[in-house]
């Protein structure tokens, strides 16, 4: 068995010896802390009913109750620590690499939907970006669009931080391409 | 009788569930992590978490008494 990603020169499948890369993103921490502070509302529950309701209905503070509210607290929790492991998960395995040869979307929406999308930089025909929201703002992440040639419409890289400097990063690599090169990857000759 | 037997039913059908949903989990990410080292220590750490979990959920269950029903007597 290879262990071909422990090589450090070896980050994604299908990428070639002398690719280099330049930028391997993921989605800002931002999104994952949003995501964990959703998760930890449902923590909240277990401890909003060991502070507050069993304080407020004595009933459930009976021997044989503690022992019930015990046996759906463990089985609750396995479920939670599932919830953060998901969580991870997906944000881990969500990532955007920026080679001098193309762009590679790697994408995870759930745990049974993986993609990974890749477009050479020869194809791109526009790149932009998009900061919304007080916290995009705030933390400077957002969407970067790339359109292409070809008759896919659009390549986006979600919630990735500094979305400007992706842009300027693309654009300077689009720029290397020989003109000749340029829309022509892709298509049919 | 019959409640601790729809209980017991129920308990292990949500940890069949969580096991199988458990395992996809752990192969989704070996497989497709980047970082086999970080995949393998994140899974380690998940499998000793959940066996404690599971641990205390089978120790809580055993502690539950069920009321015992003799539907003959009725």
């Amino acid at each position: 068995m290879k262990f071909n990603f422990l090589s450090p020169s070896f980050l994604f499948p299908g990428q070639r010896p002398d690719e280099r890369i330049y930028l391997v993103t993921r989605k800002h921490w931002m999104v994952l802390a949003k995501e964990i502070f959703v998760w930890l509302i449902f923590v909240g529950i277990l401890f909003f009913y060991d502070g507050f309701i069993v304080n407020e209905f004595p009933i459930l503070d009976t021997p044989q109750a503690v022992k019930i509210a015990n046996f759906v607290k463990s089985v609750y929790l396995m479920y939670l620590m599932a919830g953060i492991m998901t969580i991870w998960i997906l944000y881990y395995l969500n990532y955007q690499i920026i080679t001098n040869e193309r762009l590679v979307d790697v994408d995870q929406k759930n745990l049974l939907f993986h993609s990974t999308t890749e477009i050479h930089i020869a194809q791109i025909e526009d790149v932009s970006s998009e900061i919304k929201g007080v916290l995009g703002n705030l933390f400077n992440y957002g969407h970067v669009y790339v359109q292409t040639a070809g008759t896919k419409t659009r390549f986006e890289f979600d919630y990735i931080p500094d979305p400007n400097a992706v842009v300027k990063q693309v654009l300077d690599l689009y720029k290397q391409v020989p003109l000749q090169q340029r829309g022509l990857k892709g298509q049919k000759q | 009788m019959i409640i601790k037997l729809i209980v017991q039913t129920v308990f292990y059908i949500l940890l069949g569930i969580h096991a199988i949903y458990s395992l996809v989990m752990v192969y989704i990410l070996l497989h497709y992590g980047k970082s086999k080292i970080l995949s393998l220590t994140v899974c380690a750490l998940y499998a000793i978490i959940m066996t404690t979990l599971y641990a205390a959920a089978l120790a809580n269950f055993s502690a539950l008494s069920f009321p015992d029903f003799n539907l003959y007597e009725i």
